[in-house]
Formats: structure tokens, C-alpha cells, sequence
């Protein structure tokens, strides 16, 4: 499956959950957001959410400072 | 000719600003018409909002609201009326962001935080050396009540987790996030996503050091959530957090959050 993240082309072989994926790509997850097709991908949904359900996906990692 | 003449609906057969000044007897003073100040003589129009500011004069509340207010024009006046917005974190971005709409005119501000003012947060965040060790919380409604004592200032003394975050937030539809740890702030944007589908939420990320200003951008992030600052400069060992960015990203969340009220969604 194809899609892309931050913009950047992604060829997977195997369908995985968006959790899964995040996890592999080296995310911290406590530190990050993720938009599905333009929506926000809450956190609570990234385990039951299929990667290749999507055709894009935006990932911010925020980063410390206030 | 109706005109509105220091916030009062007013009848004139005054042609211009000079006829106006001697019908009311008004010389040594600021004149703000429609928003903008003016010394030279222009033309009334009908509906013209006009204020003349005596000089040394302190007017009475409803008449000093309304002039507080003058300089921002009558439309965005009109739909600050009502206006609430909600401040989790009061550090370097949720002080400044609170004086600034403060400020403006919004009605209603909601502060929440859990922390006292200490030394090392004075470099960049909207207290005073008086404010030492008081919550961030009093400090804060201490210095809008010197600004502008007609916004309502409510305040939570609490830290928001992922366990009371969406009972503290569940009747604010305008949140600015102004958290100083990156896991706090992915944290409000997916618990308030979560469980609610209508609220805009404006966050930042990436103010530390002083690189150019102009990396700090607003964007926007699903469908209701904007996100201010460069998103890459984190505060870290030898990389500080100091009050021009932090300012300017503040600015950004704060210009955004009128935006949202003035009903523009784009950046």
C-alpha cells in the first residue's frame, strides 16, 4: 500500500495499525499528533485505525517551551 | 445625521468634526473617528463612530470602556461582544496571550494553571517582581483588573490531565493550548479531540532560542486546530526560551484566537 506522510511517499507490504506504524517510524508517541486525511486522528483511535485506511497522513511532534 | 458619539446614539446637524467640536465644546483632546485617530477636520457620515477623549479627563466606566475599546473599531467590538476563551498554562505564551486579549476586549478569559510565579519564569512571562511566588492564576487577574476591569476573569487552579482535562474544558469552544511541556500539549489536542467535535483549539510548538522571527508561523491541523511557532526549536540544555519569540509566537496564538472570534478560519 501507498500513501504518504509529512509529504513524503510511504510503500508499506504490510497493513499495519496506525500505532504500529508510528511506533516503527521511531515516534515518541507521548509527543505527537496525527492528521488522517486532513481530520485529527485522536490518540485513542490509533490502535483500532488501519495505516493503509488512509491516502495521507500529517504527524506534528511538539516540541517543549512556553 | 445619527451618529454614535462617544458610545451614545446621537442626532447632529453637524456637517463635519470642527461643527461637532464647538456643538459639544470639545478642544484640547483626541479625536478617534471610526476607529482612527484624526487631527485634521473630515466630514461626518451617517453612523460615524466618534470619540472625543478629553485630555486629563478620567471617565466615568461605561464611557471609559468605550473609548478603551475605540481604537479597535465597531465591528470587531460587536462580536467581541460574547466572546470567551479558555488559557491552559500560564508561562510565557499564556500570560502574554491573556493580556492581549485582555486588552482587545474579550469578555470572558478562563485561566487555568497549577504553578507559582518564580524568578527564572520573569524573562519572558507577563509578571512582575511583585508577583513572586503568587499563583500564576491571581497574578494574572491581578494584572487584567489593572488593564481592563471590564473582562470577566475566571480562574482553575488545577493541572490539566489526561483524567480532567475534557470535564475543566467541556463549555469552552475557543482553547488556546500555552503549555510549556511537549506531552501536555499532545495531550490536550487528543483528549479534547477525543470527546469533542466542536472546539478550535490553538497551540504552539517551537519558540526556543532567537532564531528568525520569521520561521514562526501559524498553521492549520485537522480541521479545527491551528498550531503557532517554527515546530522545531524545543527549550533544552543550552537552548533557552527568552521573551521576543516566546512574544511573537504569542502574538501569533493570540491574532489567531481574534481571528477565530471574528469568525476568519483561515491562517
Amino acid at each position: 500500500m501507498e500513501f504518504n506522510l509529512n509529504g513524503k511517499k510511504i510503500i508499506l507490504k504490510n497493513n499495519m495499525s496506525v500505532e504500529e506504524f508510528l511506533k516503527k517510524q521511531g515516534f515518541d508517541l507521548e509527543k505527537i499528533a496525527v492528521e488522517k486525511d486532513g481530520e485529527i486522528l485522536p490518540k485513542s483511535r490509533w490502535q483500532n485505525t488501519m495505516i493503509g485506511s488512509a491516502q495521507s497522513y500529517e504527524v506534528v511532534e511538539f516540541v517543549g517551551g512556553g | 445625521m445619527k451618529i454614535s458619539l462617544n458610545s451614545k446614539p446621537c442626532n447632529t446637524r453637524c456637517n463635519d468634526i470642527n461643527e461637532l467640536k464647538i456643538e459639544r465644546n470639545f478642544s484640547d483632546g483626541i479625536v478617534i473617528y471610526d476607529g482612527f485617530i484624526i487631527d485634521e477636520n473630515l466630514s461626518l457620515r451617517e453612523d460615524a463612530s466618534i470619540f472625543f477623549i478629553k485630555k486629563g479627563e478620567i471617565p466615568e466606566p461605561n464611557l471609559l470602556k468605550g473609548m478603551m475599546s475605540a481604537r479597535n473599531t465597531e465591528a470587531v467590538n460587536n462580536k467581541l461582544k460574547g466572546s470567551s476563551v479558555a488559557i491552559a498554562g500560564l508561562g510565557g505564551l499564556g500570560s502574554n496571550i491573556a493580556i492581549s486579549l485582555a486588552r482587545v476586549g474579550v469578555q470572558r478569559l478562563l485561566l487555568v494553571d497549577y504553578d507559582v510565579v518564580e524568578p527564572s519564569n520573569l524573562n519572558r512571562q507577563h509578571y512582575f517582581l511583585s508577583h513572586l511566588w503568587m499563583k500564576k492564576t491571581d497574578a494574572l487577574k491581578e494584572q487584567i483588573s489593572f488593564i481592563n476591569p471590564f473582562i470577566k476573569v475566571e480562574c482553575v487552579d488545577a493541572e490539566l490531565t489526561p483524567s480532567n482535562v475534557c470535564e475543566i474544558l467541556k463549555d469552552e469552544k475557543i482553547i488556546c493550548e500555552a503549555f510549556d511541556k511537549a506531552s501536555s500539549k499532545a495531550m490536550i489536542l487528543n483528549a479534547i479531540s477525543d470527546n469533542f467535535n466542536d472546539k478550535i483549539i490553538i497551540s504552539a510548538s517551537g519558540m526556543a532560542g532567537f532564531g528568525s522571527s520569521n520561521d514562526i508561523k501559524t498553521t492549520k491541523f485537522g480541521s479545527n486546530i491551528y498550531i503557532c511557532g517554527d515546530k522545531k526549536s524545543g527549550a533544552q540544555i543550552n537552548t533557552g526560551l527568552m521573551a521576543p519569540r516566546v512574544m511573537i509566537c504569542a502574538a501569533h496564538q493570540a491574532n489567531m484566537i481574534l481571528r477565530v472570534i471574528l469568525d476568519e478560519f483561515e491562517v
